[in-house]
């Protein structure tokens, strides 16, 4: 892919998505936090110029807690309860369709597909990441991780 | 008098924020009915009048793009405005979306002041409504 993301493309799409869809203001940080918990990680594939991969990734209370965010409610709200894996996937569809622009230009033609999302050991999680191209873990204001990274060309790999 | 609108997206945590979007954004609605594909909607709107459908393009079974070509063939939807609601923001799929006749494009993450602007381009200040099919 000619026009893959940077850390720092990653890190500001991320952060500015997360601020205007979910009002939680995060920060990369340098050295990753561990996941204590299980990781929600969603995957999204897009085809145009160059094909790859965008992965999105947070713990499962982090992940409820955006859920709640994005639909206005408290956590614990019972309309956002056990929707982080939701949360997790629209979100990622969000950042994605800022990348693809942002790597390929607004006169470019390029499609997303549908987010696939999981729940996955943070063991597990973490031994896919020596394989993105480029990678970014912020923190929340209360500390809690989110991570970003791109696939790129992961057909061809 | 109120409008009736069409929601039309997989994901369910989408369709709340937009009904609540909807709903803070001021405009006066009558029913709202939800659809979680293209297909679903053709069903819907079969059977109900729908003054706006709000779809988004990426969908399984039905997706937005072939909505609005069901819809552009149907003499009864034709006129029917859609408005897409995506994450795909580039100029080149907003005016092939255009081309295929959809009205406006709400870019996600959206704010309720997006529905607002967007029903009062395409359908008028204050006006239409629930008049039945």
């Amino acid at each position: 892919m000619g026009a893959e993301p940077s850390a720092q493309t990653l890190a500001e799409v991320l952060g500015k998505t997360l601020e205007d869809a979910a009002f939680v203001f995060a920060e990369a940080a340098e050295s990753a936090p561990p996941f204590a918990e299980d990781v929600v990680e969603a995957r999204l594939g897009y085809s145009g110029p160059a094909e790859g991969e965008i992965r999105l990734a947070a713990g499962v209370a982090f992940a409820d807690t955006l859920a709640a965010n994005l639909l206005g409610a408290d956590p614990g709200d019972p309309e956002a309860v056990d929707r982080g894996k939701e949360a997790i996937g629209e979100l990622l569809n969000m950042i994605c369709g800022i990348l693809v622009v942002r790597s390929f230009g607004s006169e470019t033609e390029c499609r997303l597909g549908v987010p696939s999302v999981r729940v996955v050991a943070a063991s597990e999680y973490e031994a896919t990441l020596p394989g993105a191209g480029s990678r970014v873990t912020m923190l929340e204001e209360e500390g809690h991780r989110i991570d970003a990274a791109s696939f790129p060309a992961l057909a061809a790999r | 008098m109120s409008f009736a609108v069409l929601v039309v997206d997989d994901s369910s945590i989408i369709r709340a924020m937009v009904r609540k979007s909807i709903a803070m954004s001021g405009i006066d609605v009558g029913q709202l009915h939800e659809a979680s594909n293209g297909r679903e909607a053709l069903e819907v709107l079969a059977s109900n009048w729908v003054d706006i459908v709000f779809a988004d393009l990426n969908m399984p079974e039905m997706n937005g793009t072939e909505l609005v070509a069901k819809m552009a063939e149907d003499s009864m939807l034709v006129s029917t405005p859609v408005v897409i609601v995506s994450s795909e923001h580039s100029d080149a799929r907003i005016e092939e979306m255009k081309r295929r006749g959809i009205r406006a494009y709400i870019k996600k993450p959206f704010r309720p002041e997006n529905f607002r602007e967007v029903v009062t381009e395409v359908l008028g200040p204050q006006k239409g409504g629930s008049h039945g099919r």
